[in-house]
């Protein structure tokens, strides 16, 4: 016989000497226990898995009911009880994960998240709960890239969480992280969804603010408003997108709308009388003669030399007061092209005034304090 | 009338056809050999998965959920009665393991495990497993399948020595089983069980590897045994521990086999009459642990799971690790059913979790959680105890599917296999068998008896006879007595061997003379390699191959040629020089040379 050659075939198994009855006897009598040991495996792993899984769905239930009751460690070891015994269910591993994070162990639900995510990368409460963990570690990078996964993965039902949860999570860490054009692309989807919910369509009106979209807010608070006039935070939102659209007076009307909703509210009253001091002081509202707009100019540059005149200045904002002392000191006459020329020029110089100042130096803390700092943006604008 | 005895003349024709195959089947060994490694490899897979399963079973009946503590002290000590009495009664052969039992069959009862003791290892086996004893399935399950595939072996006619081949077969089918380990347990089977990893039945071992896997996927399904969260090495400082691991790993594999060796010579020093009792040592001591720390029962897999999670504390992962060693040992010695496998991991995995936990709480940005280190450790405590250093790496791999881990497992197998070998001279399966009475070769004797190569025998060749010469001519130039074939060369280029007998018989048959050539071709054995007319060696060859190969050739004297080129004689083996290289007497060599 060749080694070799037997080596990488089989076995050298040199021809039976059973008679060919033992022969086949002995086949059929191997053929007969596979079979036999088939159905018996079968069978009985089959009744293996059934009561594993009927244990393991005890043991999640309790482990649900710890949960619910606050009692973390015991869900934890309900729920890893349950993952071991039906290895096969991810709601299982979820929900262990979930109760890790809760206990605040974030390395070991990293890894479980991870084995859950290798067996079913759509997941989206795994994902979620990644996310979670991946931002609280200071990595909102991975954690913004999980957060898409959960919002466009596959949500089981019966637990806890939707897409649209997963999507306000991230909507609401892109605020934090005022990453304003993300947060834009994440509300437009959501823009026409959960109309009947009106919180959170007042939510996403808000965040479309945040998002730099006051044009948006408006329409959504007009929506919530249509539904429902009397809601003071809609009227609140619509306010403070007026404001941020440059629509002073229409900011006032809401703000004094949601103040009779709720007059007792300091913070609307505050708005409406910044929205009040805008729409007085705003130099470039329209419809205003040039004489006004001349006077308008001319106040704003006084209120912002008085303002800016309580920091301490260096060369540069002194020489620039100086210069808006002398404009302050000069009449333009009755010209319409030199009112205009002029109430231009005051203008200019107010927010390089305005600008040369040292940072937070100048409170905010009035509603004519914060109507210049707004007003100021607005021109820079 | 046609019609009614087309089916007939049909059944008669296919039945001429299976009779055909059968006989085939009967008289082609590589037909048959496919045919059983399959067979083997399906049968033994569902007999090991109903061993597996039915253990569960019968633990999940005698342990029900919040049941007493008493039945954690009762039942294995009921259970190591019961099952000792019949161990020792009916079922011999069947105590302990089941490793060296199957060695011994391969080395010293020509592949001979009897149905008897097959029987008694899967039911009582099963029946002590599930009681509490805290030994494992595994080896036990190798012995059932050797037995399984000796039983169908001898069924089938074949020859003691085809038998013996079966018995690592149906060892390898059986570990796929069992540890859903299919490479692992043909690398084991051929480390361990055989003794030598070129042993030429590789093919198929690997088949009935292969083939029990899939029979257990498609009963239980794709899952490994542990599952394991992806570790990685954290910083390669890490290493430093998990060398440390791997010392410390090797010293409680020395402490292990030690006490367990000094143990069992203890109990067989006892009265012959105790025998039967004996087992009850261990199932009581398992009994009182396992009343306290209902962990140590068992083969403990799902407390292998907890730790490689990382997912138990420092005190009882050492508290787990002292009363497992103490519980195997004694359990082992004692005389039950069942292998020390399931156990060697449980220890090192509380080893390993150990050792982890302190790394990592004094090097927390250096170091992987305590869940790697368990991972290692039980690759270590199998390098140490089993002392299977290839298969414990494969096998770690296998067991959890987590490749990342793949440096410091190797680092701390190698160091605690070093340990092991250093401070335990004896590998504890062959200390086992001594301790029975049974010299089974050692790895060494093993390694030495395959190992000795052709180059220690080679001779230099004499002077080559050119083909063309007349074969009386070259009777005449022939005049080493102790050759029995001539190398002919022409032109620098070796053409072959020409027997001395051919040559004598050309001489006297032709009067118009024969030459070399003629002579050559006329006799000419073709050779197994296909690109070689003549048979001939290599250096690199071993003598066993040598023998194989002169016993084809039908010379005692074969060529040993170039692997780059065959034309280039290198010198000449015979039969006595492979005897001299084995040590055999120079006077007996003379005495038998061509007797």
């Amino acid at each position: 016989m060749d080694v070799n050659r037997a080596s990488v075939a089989a076995a050298p198994v040199s021809p039976s000497t059973a008679s060919p009855s033992l022969f086949i006897g002995t086949f059929g009598v191997v053929f007969a226990l596979i079979a036999f040991f088939l159905v018996f495996d079968t069978f009985v792993a089959r009744i293996d898995t059934d009561e594993a899984q009927s244990r393991a769905l005890s043991s999640f239930k309790a482990g649900t009911r710890f949960f619910d009751g606050g009692k973390f460690d015991d869900a934890a070891e309900q729920f890893s009880t349950a993952a071991a015994m039906d290895r096969e269910n991810i709601t299982y591993k979820v929900a262990l994960a979930r109760v890790t994070l809760r206990q605040g162990d974030m390395e070991t639900a990293q890894t479980l998240l991870r084995s859950i995510l290798q067996q079913d990368p759509t997941d989206g409460s795994a994902n979620v709960l990644m996310a979670r963990v991946l931002v609280k570690q200071g990595q909102s990078e991975e954690g913004i890239a999980y957060y898409h996964r959960a919002v466009y993965g596959q949500w089981r039902t019966g637990e806890p969480g939707t897409s649209l949860q997963a999507r306000f999570e991230l909507i609401n860490l892109l605020a934090a992280t005022n990453a304003k054009q993300a947060l834009l692309a994440e509300l437009l989807p959501i823009q026409d969804q959960s109309l009947e919910d009106l919180t959170l369509r007042d939510s996403i009106g808000y965040l479309f603010l945040e998002a730099g979209s006051p044009a948006r807010a408006a329409d959504v608070f007009h929506q919530v408003l249509q539904k429902d006039g009397k809601n003071v935070r809609a009227n609140t939102g619509l306010g403070e997108a007026s404001l941020a659209l440059g629509n002073y007076a229409g900011a006032e009307t809401e703000f004094t709308r949601a103040l009779r909703l709720s007059p007792r509210d300091t913070v609307i009253a505050f708005r409406r009388d910044v929205a009040q001091n805008l729409a007085e002081m705003d130099p470039s509202a329209r419809g205003l003669r040039l004489s006004d707009r001349y006077q308008r100019a001319r106040d704003l540059l006084m209120l912002t030399v008085q303002t800016v005149a309580r920091c301490p200045l260096d060369s540069v904002a002194s020489a620039t007061a100086a210069v808006a002392d002398s404009a302050l000191g000069k009449s333009p006459g009755q010209s319409g092209d030199a009112l205009d020329d002029f109430a231009q020029a005051n203008l200019a110089i107010a927010q390089r005034l305005w600008k040369s100042r040292p940072a937070g130096c100048v409170s905010q803390f009035t509603p004519k304090e914060r109507a210049l700092g707004l007003l100021q943006d607005a021109l820079a604008r | 009338m046609e019609a009614p005895t087309a089916p007939s003349s049909a059944l008669v024709r296919w039945s001429g056809r299976v009779s055909v195959l059968i006989e085939d089947l009967r008289r082609k060994e590589d037909r048959l050999a496919l045919v059983l490694s399959l067979m083997i490899g399906a049968l033994v897979g569902l007999i090991v998965v109903a061993f597996i399963l039915l253990t569960g079973r019968l633990a999940s009946h005698m342990y029900p959920p919040g049941g007493s503590g008493w039945r954690r002290l009762l039942i294995p000590t009921a259970g190591s009665l019961a099952t000792g009495y019949l161990l020792f009664k009916y079922f011999p052969n069947a105590r302990g393991s089941g490793i060296p039992q199957t060695r011994a069959a391969v080395f010293i009862h020509d592949g001979r495990i009897s149905l008897r003791t097959v029987l008694g290892k899967f039911g009582l086996c099963s029946a002590s497993l599930a009681s509490g004893i805290a030994l494992g399935r595994e080896g036990p399950a190798v012995q059932i399948g050797a037995g399984v595939a000796s039983v169908i072996g001898r069924r089938l006619g074949l020859s003691k020595e085809q038998v013996k081949w079966l018995i690592p077969v149906g060892g390898a089918a059986a570990l796929a089983a069992a540890f859903n380990t299919p490479i692992a347990a043909i690398i084991f089977a051929l480390e361990e069980i055989m003794g030598d990893l070129q042993a030429p039945i590789l093919g198929s071992i690997v088949l009935s590897s292969a083939t029990s896997w899939m029979v257990l996927h498609l009963v239980l399904g794709d899952e490994p045994l542990f599952h394991v969260a992806g570790y990685t090495l954290v910083n390669p400082i890490e290493l430093l521990f998990y060398a440390v691991l791997g010392i410390v790993g090797g010293f409680v594999s020395v402490a292990f086999v030690k006490l367990l060796l000094a143990l069992r010579i203890r109990f067989s020093r006892l009265p012959k009459a105790s025998i039967w009792l004996q087992p009850v040592a261990g199932g009581l001591l398992v009994g009182l642990m396992g009343y306290f720390v209902p962990e140590v029962l068992g083969v403990g897999y799902d407390q292998v799971e907890k730790v490689l999670n990382g997912d138990m504390l420092f005190r009882v992962v050492v508290m787990l690790a002292m009363l497992k060693v103490i519980a195997t040992a004694v359990c082992y010695a004692s005389g039950n059913a069942g292998g020390i496998f399931g156990p060697t991991m449980f220890i090192g995995a509380m080893l390993g979790a150990a050792v982890g936990q302190i790394a990592h709480t004094f090097f927390p940005t250096l170091t992987a959680g305590p869940g790697a280190y368990a991972l290692v450790g039980m690759g270590a405590a199998f390098a140490g105890i089993i002392r299977t250093p290839l298969t414990s790496v494969i096998m770690i791999f296998e067991v959890t599917r987590d490749y990342s881990i793949i440096v410091p497992l190797m680092i701390a197998n190698m160091l605690a296999y070093f340990i092991s070998q250093k401070f335990q001279r004896e590998p504890i399966y062959d200390a086992l068998s001594r301790q029975d009475g049974l010299h089974l070769p050692d790895a060494a004797t093993r390694a030495a008896t395959g190992s000795v190569r052709v180059v220690t025998a080679i001779r230099e060749s004499p002077e080559p006879l050119p083909p063309e010469l007349a074969a009386s001519a070259a009777l005449a130039l022939v005049h080493d007595t102790q050759l029995d074939a001539w190398p002919v060369v022409h032109e620098g280029k070796f053409l072959g061997m020409v027997g001395i007998d051919d040559l004598v018989k050309a001489a006297r048959e032709d009067v118009d003379g024969y030459s070399v050539q003629q002579v050559m071709d006329r006799s000419r054995v073709p050779s197994n390699e296909s690109d070689a007319a003549f048979e001939h060696l290599h250096t690199d060859h071993t003598l066993g191959q040598a023998l194989a190969r002169m016993g084809a050739s039908q010379h005692n004297t074969l060529p040993v040629v170039s692997r780059a080129n065959v034309t280039i004689l290198l010198g000449l083996v015979t039969l006595p020089d492979i005897l001299r290289a084995y040590g055999v007497d120079d006077a007996m060599v003379r005495a038998t040379a061509w007797t």
